[in-house]
């Protein structure tokens, strides 16, 4: 992990209360491993003080002029990645539900080169620790689960997962195209489709301490047909 | 004649006129300008060969009237469709050009 250049995208849209905490975990654990893990955090044309606390504390980021949302602002994080030569990229949530020290185990795969993305996954060992959604949620996540391997064959269990790993190739792929509405579904199956290798990574979440989900309850259906419907349509671009 | 028909060619006349403004102004691009002139146009024939249509319509076992609306509905359906496509592609123009500019905006400082 030490010789790879990477880097941790950190897509944010009002997490004033939490950005500097996720931020500083990433140096506090840079410090205790000695790695150089970098970060960049995209800040998604936040209404609170998300600018003015990064701006304060000279973190890393780039402001987006325009709100774009979750994949809007996770692909610029990965124009940036790519233009400044990382190997690996890693999104990674500002609102704290990650654990950093899953870092290692979630590019190990990719390292090693077994995969060419990677997914924490609250979901391949059946613990009941750590934070593992709603019981609709999860309902939903399985229905999405079922679809994509019955499109694609490949069993990925949590499908909307945002804590994930991409090497160079995958992010190459990500740039010139890469989902804006319902991004971490669909671009599995995208990837999946385009003959690259996915593997999960067993990890923990905590539940998000300040803020909100980006997928509030009522837009749940509505969200869930269009993500099915994708999945079914979609096809391999190569 | 019946009323529709007479209503019909001033409405499309009047349509045909408002569109080669619009084009020779440049305020619609001629790539989309030309949906609307064939519909215009359309439009005026069905009006001018009521004839012609009622017997189409008789053939479908339309009423005359219902095929004209059958018809400037079905096209307007095409049209709508265009535009969400129009719409969806500049969605991904604006999302490339606000990431660029924001990137741009990050190395000056």
């Amino acid at each position: 992990m030490k010789n790879k250049k990477i880097i941790l995208i950190i897509p944010a849209y009002n997490e004033e209360k939490s950005i500097l905490k996720t931020v500083n975990t990433i140096i506090d654990y840079n410090k205790k491993n000695k790695t150089n893990l970098d970060y960049i955090v995209i800040n998604d044309g936040s209404k609170d003080n998300t600018k003015k606390v990064l701006e304060e504390n000279k973190l890393n980021h780039i402001n987006l002029v325009m709100n774009l949302g979750i994949g809007g602002a996770v692909q610029t994080g990965y124009k940036y990645a790519y233009e400044n030569g990382y190997d690996i990229a890693i999104q990674y949530d500002g609102d704290g539900q990650h654990d950093i020290n899953y870092v290692e185990e979630l590019v190990k795969p990719i390292i090693e080169d077994n995969a060419d993305m990677t997914i924490g996954s609250r979901f391949i060992i059946k613990t009941k620790e750590g934070f593992k959604s709603s019981k609709a949620r999860r309902i939903g996540i399985n229905i999405i689960s079922f679809f994509i391997k019955l499109k694609t064959r490949k069993k990925i269990y949590d499908v909307t997962s945002g804590y994930r790993a991409i090497n160079r190739k995958v992010l190459k792929e990500f740039i010139s195209y890469y989902p804006i509405e319902y991004p971490e579904p669909i671009s599995s199956v995208d990837i999946i489709k385009n003959g690259y290798n996915i593997v999960e990574v067993p990890v923990i979440m905590k539940a998000r301490e300040e803020g909100k989900s980006s997928i509030s309850s009522w837009k749940n259906i509505y969200y869930m047909i269009n993500v099915l419907l994708s999945i079914i349509l979609m096809k391999g671009r190569k | 004649m019946n009323k529709l028909y007479i209503i019909l060619i001033v409405f499309s006349v009047i349509w045909i006129f408002e569109i080669l403004h619009l084009i020779r102004s440049s305020k619609i691009s001629i790539k989309y300008s030309l949906t609307w002139l064939i519909m215009a146009v359309l439009l005026l024939l069905v009006g001018l060969f009521p004839n012609f249509i009622s017997k189409v319509a008789a053939f479908f076992g339309f009423l005359p009237t219902h095929f004209v609306i059958g018809i400037i509905f079905t096209l307007l359906l095409m049209l709508t469709l265009s535009l969400t496509l129009i719409v969806t592609n500049q969605k991904t123009q604006i999302n490339n050009l606000v990431q660029e500019i924001s990137i741009l905006k990050s190395k000056k400082k």
